[in-house]
């Protein structure tokens, strides 16, 4: 793994403006950086990265029923006991769910190191498959990169087979907060590959979504929704007042509520629990354990937290750094420290995505904190040799 | 040769930008025709899509009804479950790849087809249709029909190919979609504000 400069392509901004990728920039920082890149082997692509992404989210499915058939597990991860159900259930009948991203540390040495499951809401999807691969054709064609460069990136085809197992006759509802321009973006990208797949698509604001006399999900047009997409997390739906439908009529929604142990980090010391050791995972414990008290250098991180809100690092038992945030009333984890890949470009994370069951590509991000951010950059990757 | 790590081909953008307006994908804007329902050939060219995709949806429909069409015993079953003179008598003989032998049954009237919106010329339809093969699903296009009350349902046609089209779906295969309903309330979920939820 290396940071690598090159030439931005002179007419990139005009293909981000030609594709509606207008959060290239974001709270008035760049976010999508054209004329950097990380560049890995395809060893490294293959060994280090591909195959235990896959190891780990098998390891993930195979604990997830175990955790919703555990109280205790359940308590733990500080799922609201009258919506228990809710997830229950969603996993009893095997509810479909679509895709995750893995956030991993790679420092370019040893094995990679699981940081957290963004399994329920991530982003960073259309930059990933789409604006990420034609950047790659374009610096080949430029010259600025080698003819046989290649990239770890069969996320877009993955969607559209992914979405090709949906049945098609509902419509496929999308909802997202739409006036965050990132999170709209990214729903609409996920319905352009619905629509590739053969699905008739509807956009509507999270907020909008009406309930019928039955207890039923509704759009505008007064019509039950079948099916629907939620770019919104689960431990908030299960706490807002439609929740209480949930039981009913909850297996409408992709991602299924079953994700909600997922990507929730109380996940971590329970998969450090089945998994004593595992090469890609860190110590992690419930910060009520006693065992805790054995790590020094480690991260606090709270169950729910996201944008890297409210995590803390600690070196030799003292507050590095922390983020802040409105997050932590469920309780927190700690995870033993894992250093990041670091550069002149900062801090980087790897983000490794799986879409159905299967491990399909690779979105790095770097900050200039070691505790990565809603401002983090985007930084295409390429494997060459 | 040493396997490439990404896709086949270059990804590419059905809806041509991410940032396609709540509007426009909602049906109130030009660009997308949010209905793809079609009641007729000329009802789909009337909304804009392509002629040829119009025709060949129909056909397809037609096909997939021919084959798959809920079936009845008697016209009085028929009727209770769609309606009175919403049903036809069809000879098995006309159901393609018909392994089942002669007589007849009774099976609603094909009362539409559904197509994707993204169709703009025969090509897409193809190359939709394709997909829908690979998929394991035969037709490409869904025939429509109407219960009793107004409802619309469609059938799921499966195939392997060859003989699994001559099996029509029990009724219990048949679901009403989205149906119309009234909403009571709105705004019970999103109250949560943050700059974004993604992660």
């Amino acid at each position: 793994m290396k940071r690598i400069t090159l030439p931005a392509r002179p007419d990139w901004l005009d293909k981000a403006r030609a594709v509606g990728f207008g959060f290239h920039e974001m709270y008035g920082e760049p976010y999508w950086l054209d004329d950097a890149a990380y560049t890995f082997t395809l060893d490294e692509i293959e060994m280090q990265i591909e195959g235990p992404s896959q190891e780990l989210h098998d390891m993930c499915m195979d604990l997830v029923g175990d955790i919703v058939g555990s109280e205790e597990a359940l308590d733990r991860l500080a799922i609201p006991e009258d919506l228990r159900d809710v997830v229950q259930r969603s996993w009893q009948r095997r509810d479909r769910h679509l895709y995750g991203r893995f956030d991993l540390a790679y420092d370019g040495t040893g094995p990679v190191k699981l940081l957290e499951y963004n399994a329920d809401t991530p982003t960073s999807v259309f930059e990933t498959a789409y604006f990420q691969f034609n950047w790659l054709t374009d610096q080949v064609a430029l010259g600025s990169l080698p003819k046989d460069a290649d990239q770890y990136n069969s996320l877009q085809e993955s969607l559209v087979e992914a979405f090709e197992q949906f049945s098609k006759e509902p419509i496929f509802h999308f909802a997202a907060m739409t006036d965050n321009e990132e999170d709209r973006g990214t729903t609409v990208y996920l319905m352009d590959c619905a629509v590739q797949a053969g699905h008739r698509v509807e956009l509507l604001d999270i907020r909008e979504i009406g309930i019928d006399a039955q207890g039923r999900y509704t759009d505008l047009q007064d019509r039950v929704i079948d099916r629907c997409f939620k770019l919104y997390p689960w431990e908030f739906m299960l706490r807002e007042p439609f929740a209480r439908d949930l039981v009913r009529s909850g297996d409408v929604f992709v991602e299924p509520a079953w994700k909600a142990v997922l990507s929730n980090k109380g996940l971590l010391p329970l998969l450090w629990q089945r998994h004593p050791n595992h090469p890609n995972l860190l110590a992690s414990y419930f910060a009520d354990d006693p065992a805790a008290s054995s790590l020094s250098d480690y991260v606090r991180k709270p169950l729910l937290s996201r944008e890297g809100e409210n995590v803390t690092i600690f070196r030799d038992g003292r507050e590095l750094i922390s983020a802040p945030g409105d997050y932590g009333d469920e309780g927190f984890i700690v995870q033993a420290y894992a250093p990041l890949f670091e550069s002149d470009g900062g801090f980087a994370v790897l983000g490794s995505w799986i879409v159905g069951d299967r491990a399909c590509g690779l979105a790095v991000r770097e900050d200039r904190s070691r505790i990565t951010a809603n401002l983090s950059r985007f930084v295409p990757h390429v494997i060459v040799g | 040769m040493r396997r490439r790590k990404s896709g086949h081909k270059r990804p590419f953008l059905a809806l041509g930008t991410i940032a396609a307006s709540t509007l426009a994908l909602s049906g109130c804007g030009d660009q997308t025709p949010s209905e793809t329902m079609f009641t007729s050939v000329d009802q789909c060219v009337t909304s804009g899509m392509d002629r040829q995709v119009c025709q060949a949806g129909y056909q397809d429909a037609m096909r997939a009804h021919l084959a798959a069409a809920p079936r009845f015993n008697g016209m009085a079953a028929c009727e209770a479950e769609y309606g009175s003179g919403q049903c036809t008598e069809q000879s098995a003989s006309a159901v393609p790849n018909n392994t089942g032998g002669g007589g007849s049954f009774f099976v609603p009237f094909l009362t539409g087809y559904m197509l994707s919106s993204a169709l703009n010329n025969i090509g897409d339809y193809y190359n939709y249709r394709r997909r829908q093969e690979e998929s394991g699903s035969y037709y490409g296009s869904t025939p429509i029909y109407r219960n009793r009350s107004g409802q619309t349902v469609t059938t799921t046609v499966r195939s392997g190919g060859g003989n699994d089209t001559s099996i029509a779906p029990s009724r219990q295969t048949v679901k009403p979609v989205n149906v119309n309903t009234r909403t009571v309330a709105r705004q019970g979920f999103g109250g949560r504000s943050s700059f974004s939820f993604g992660g």
